[in-house]
């Protein structure tokens, strides 16, 4: 059987979340290999959860939020653009690809978007093949990432 | 800070078929199953409807009789029902924000074509929810006072009609709008469709209902800089645009417009002496003039006796050196451009009057106003008697109401015409004004306002017709747009509402050309609903006024509202040429001799099947609608999103039309999406309802979903406080850890993620929660 890439997709409420919601509403087909975690704002996205995703079995971790200017919260996805370049550096230095971390600004209005967002980001984790848990590091900082009460 | 229950979680978990549209993809009894068998599900059902009443009485049975102490919906999407089902639990008497969805229709069973993986995946998300069930924590929804004052954003008729309404009821409306009237695209209308009554008869009453109304204040001429806040208690700052007119003392008399003796029409204009121009330049020297008392006197003086040597001596003959021209222009408008010149020699040699310093000249035209030998004149560059694209409902004047009923009547100085920029001589206006209420140097004024709802009523704008370049639009005298025919059309317009071409004449043939920039995938893929009915309309006007030929190219004829079937019936009868078929080009390139002089509309009739040529006099671009100029600024302010076509995104496309994802902000009227003005109303009555409900009720309840900082892991070092957008973390001085105000914060989270003690909890979403949640969704 061929390799299925599992992938977690963490969205905020206001456009992507309703972007992913109108793709079901036009009952646009894509990928089943994407699972969505809701959080209000792309900006409370720590790297951790991200980090705590690979730990967890998942192959490839995508974030979406507002497009830029776009945001509910005025800038919260402006702090999650800066937020996702360290994010990109620290997972390639824990032996992660950086390939299985994207960042996507999918609007409201975008079903199409996020239909092709998922498809495209399942087909280019299933061609990295999946993840390996190879790092000491990886272990060590999820570890500490679950902590909180 | 609230503490989870100490009892072990009993989860109920309740899987919905939604009819068939989960039940179709997802194995919904197997997933149940499965769901029985996570640890700590004390039970798990799948039922058809969950949210019918049987449904939700089933799960509060459960939380009564299993002691239920978290509940796990997998449902639709939790934008849709999760207020339904927190709901179900407040009645059951368990906290509603133990309750956690799983999204398996808008997420899974809707966009999986392969039913095992949809069953997989759905169960993934129940996995995740119940995961994140365990974790959650009882919350008290925040109840806040609501300023029972409403802010509508616009004034044309969808935002006057909501203001008339709220205003009904007692309650503060500010009225905002862009321009210096209120009245919007309504008051440019000269008929209204079917019924043909005049939109003006029906409009103006309502225009001073709202100029009267103690409830309304009218802020014209203004922007909405600013908005903070939240549902029940918003802020705004507003820009007052100067009008250099005050608002205050201005009787809208009329004196200035009568006296000012800057011209804005024709734009591209000369000034002729005799049958010499004078060269236009497009930017003339300055003349650097000061405004001389008496200015306002001198003007009056100088066109009486210019009206008195016209009734002396009537009709065009020769200039006889009268010199008013040469003190207009020196002495009113300041610019010395004319004088007399020598043209020959001697004692007394003959004299004419000439531009001698051209490079001054701002072709004004002031100086012709004063000739009553018509020897200076003013004309169009191209020579165009009437320019379609240059219509104004208003005076022609630098200073001048934007049409005759504005309201309110105060008028605004055009200072790219105004005389007094330009040369800086000219004060007419102000001296003739004798409530003193003009002022060249005042500025635009700010004003801070309260409210606790906001009705959005921005409106469209049309379509570029210069974008469609196959139709000519710009190129071609005689094609003009939707709009540009209604001025036209007006009876209070430049031609009192006759139908005329470029040079005057009345056309023997017209055709209308529908969707010119809607229902075309390059342009706008939607349907702009009023121009169908807008084409008739102007199809039986014209038929009616001037017995011209009409020919009416249409891709589907949509006259879908009441008494509009009938209409089109009625022009059917009355003689239009029906032609199905979308243009494919305007041209003035004839081939054949009876389309010489004429515009040739290039078309297939498709119930024909044939192609046709239809020499034309006048071709009328049925302009589709888009959003507003400025809805981006306006998205932007309140938070709100905008659907693919760009307008304003409301809550549910059927059920919630006039709310918007942002609590407190509703909208009305074409910024939503285009149509008529029935229906407008009717969704400007409907936001006045919404906003009332929350002044009338005069508190509201809001999500606890908040952020706490936890003062005993807080090391102070400050990062959230320069992260919250709304200024919601202050940093105590005295014990030394960043405190977040609950009232200002909504709930983001960036300060939660940026933390790098983990002081700071998001409620509702706390790395617990979501960490195991997502543990459990990548298992």
């Amino acid at each position: 059987m061929s390799f299925e890439p599992k992938i977690l997709g963490i969205l905020c409420n206001w456009c992507s979340y309703a972007g992913a919601d109108l793709a079901g509403t036009a009952r646009l087909q894509y990928a089943p290999n994407l699972r969505v975690v809701r959080v209000m704002c792309s900006g409370r996205v720590d790297p951790s959860l991200v980090f705590k995703a690979f730990q967890s079995g998942a192959d490839g971790v995508l974030i979406a939020g507002c497009h830029p200017g776009d945001c509910h919260y005025q800038s919260g996805n402006y702090k999650t653009m800066r937020r996702f370049e360290l994010l990109k550096r620290t997972v390639g230095q824990l032996g992660i690809e950086p390939e299985r971390v994207r960042l996507e600004w999918v609007s409201a209005s975008e079903g199409e978007r996020w239909q092709s967002v998922v498809n495209d980001m399942t087909a280019k984790v299933r061609a990295l093949g999946p993840f390996v848990p190879s790092s000491r590091a990886l272990g060590a900082e999820a570890a500490s990432a679950g902590g909180e009460p | 800070m609230p503490t989870a229950p100490a009892a072990e979680p009993r989860v109920g978990v309740y899987v919905c078929h939604c009819g068939t549209n989960i039940s179709g993809k997802v194995a919904v009894e197997d997933v149940a199953k499965y769901a029985a068998s996570i640890p700590g599900v004390t039970v798990a059902r799948d039922y058809k409807f969950l949210c019918s009443d049987p449904g939700q009485e089933m799960i509060i049975k459960d939380i009564r009789e299993q002691k239920l102490n978290r509940v796990v919906i997998a449902s639709c999407s939790p934008r849709m029902h999760e207020p339904t089902f927190r709901g179900a639990c407040f009645r059951a008497e368990l906290n509603p924000f133990l309750m956690a969805m799983a999204n398996i229709r808008e997420h899974c069973s809707w966009v999986t074509a392969d039913s095992a993986a949809a069953t997989d995946k759905a169960k993934a998300l129940i996995r995740g929810a119940v995961a994140r069930a365990k974790k959650l924590e009882p919350l008290k929804a925040k109840e806040v006072q609501v300023n029972p004052a409403t802010l509508i954003i616009g004034g044309g008729i969808a935002g006057i009609q909501a203001a008339l309404d709220i205003a009904k009821a007692k309650r503060k409306v500010y009225l905002v709008e862009r321009d210096p009237s209120i009245g919007g695209h309504m008051a440019k209308f000269d008929k209204t469709f079917p019924t043909l009554d005049c939109a003006a008869c029906i409009l103006t009453p309502k225009m001073v209902s709202v100029a009267q109304n103690k409830n309304i204040e009218m802020l014209t001429y203004s922007e909405v800089d600013e908005v903070s806040g939240y549902i029940g208690n918003f802020k705004a700052k507003i820009r007052r645009k100067t009008r250099l007119v005050d608002e205050k003392k201005c009787n809208g008399c009329g004196a200035c417009w009568g006296a000012c003796p800057s011209r804005i029409v024709p734009r591209k204009r000369r000034i002729l002496i005799g049958d010499q121009p004078i060269p236009v330049r497009a930017t003339p020297e300055p003349a650097g003039a000061v405004p001389k008392p008496g200015v306002g006197e001198l003007a009056q003086k100088l066109r009486q006796d210019c009206q008195k040597r016209i009734d002396e001596k009537p009709g065009k003959h020769a200039c006889d050196l009268c010199g008013l021209c040469i003190r207009m222009c020196r002495d009113v408008v300041g610019a010395g451009v004319l004088g007399m010149e020598k043209v020959g020699e001697g004692e007394k040699p003959p004299k004419v009057i000439a531009a001698k310093n051209p490079e001054k000249c701002i072709s004004c035209g002031a100086c012709a106003q004063v000739c009553h030998a018509a020897h200076i004149r003013v004309e169009p560059v191209d020579g165009a008697v009437i320019r379609h694209d240059e219509l104004l409902l208003g005076p022609n004047t630098a200073i001048a109401l934007p049409f005759m009923q504005a309201v309110p009547p105060v008028p605004v100085i055009d200072r790219e015409a105004c005389i007094h920029f330009k040369t800086g001589g000219c004060t007419v206006c102000r001296d003739v004004c004798e409530k003193q209420a003009i002022d060249f140097a005042a500025v635009d004024t700010f004003r801070e306002i309260e409210f606790g709802s906001v009705i959005t009523a921005t409106g469209f704008k049309t379509f570029d017709a210069k974008r469609l370049a196959a139709y000519g639009y710009g190129k071609l005298p005689n094609v003009v747009t939707a709009m540009e025919f209604e001025q036209l059309n007006n009876a209070s317009g430049p031609t009192g509402g006759r139908i005329q071409m470029a040079n005057g004449e009345t056309p023997k043939s017209v055709a209308i050309l529908h969707c010119v920039g809607s229902r075309d995938r390059n342009y706008n893929e939607h349907c702009s609903r009023v121009c169908c009915m807008m084409a008739l309309k102007y199809a039986h006007l014209v038929h009616e006024k001037t017995g011209a030929e009409v020919y009416d190219l249409y891709i589907d004829m949509r006259c879908f509202g009441k008494g509009y079937e009938e209409f089109y019936n009625r022009l059917l009868e009355e003689g239009v040429f029906f032609i199905r078929g979308r243009a494919g080009e305007v041209t003035d390139f004839p081939i054949y001799e009876e389309e010489r002089g004429k515009l040739i509309v290039r078309c297939e009739d498709t119930l024909v099947g044939s192609i046709r040529r239809i020499p034309v006099d006048m071709v009328v671009l049925m302009t589709g609608l888009e959003p507003a100029v400025g809805a981006d600024a306006v998205q932007h302010l309140l938070t709100m999103s905008r659907s693919r076509d760009g307008f304003f995104l409301e809550q549910h496309p059927k059920l919630a039309p006039v709310a918007t994802p942002t609590d407190g902000v509703f909208i009305a009227g074409t910024c939503q999406g285009p149509k008529d003005i029935p229906d407008t109303v009717a969704q400007a009555s409907a936001a006045a309802a919404s906003a009332l409900a929350l002044s009338i009720l005069g508190k509201v309840e809001i999500e606890p979903i908040t952020a706490e900082v936890i003062a005993e892991k807080c090391s102070g070092c400050r990062l959230c406080n320069t992260m919250c957008p709304f200024t919601a973390i202050k940093f105590d001085e005295v014990k030394k850890v960043s405190v977040i105000n609950d009232a200002l914060c909504k709930g983001c989270g960036t300060c939660v993620a940026a933390c790098p003690s983990s002081a700071i909890r998001g409620r509702h979403f706390t790395d617990g929660q979501l960490i195991d949640e997502i543990e459990m969704v990548c298992s």
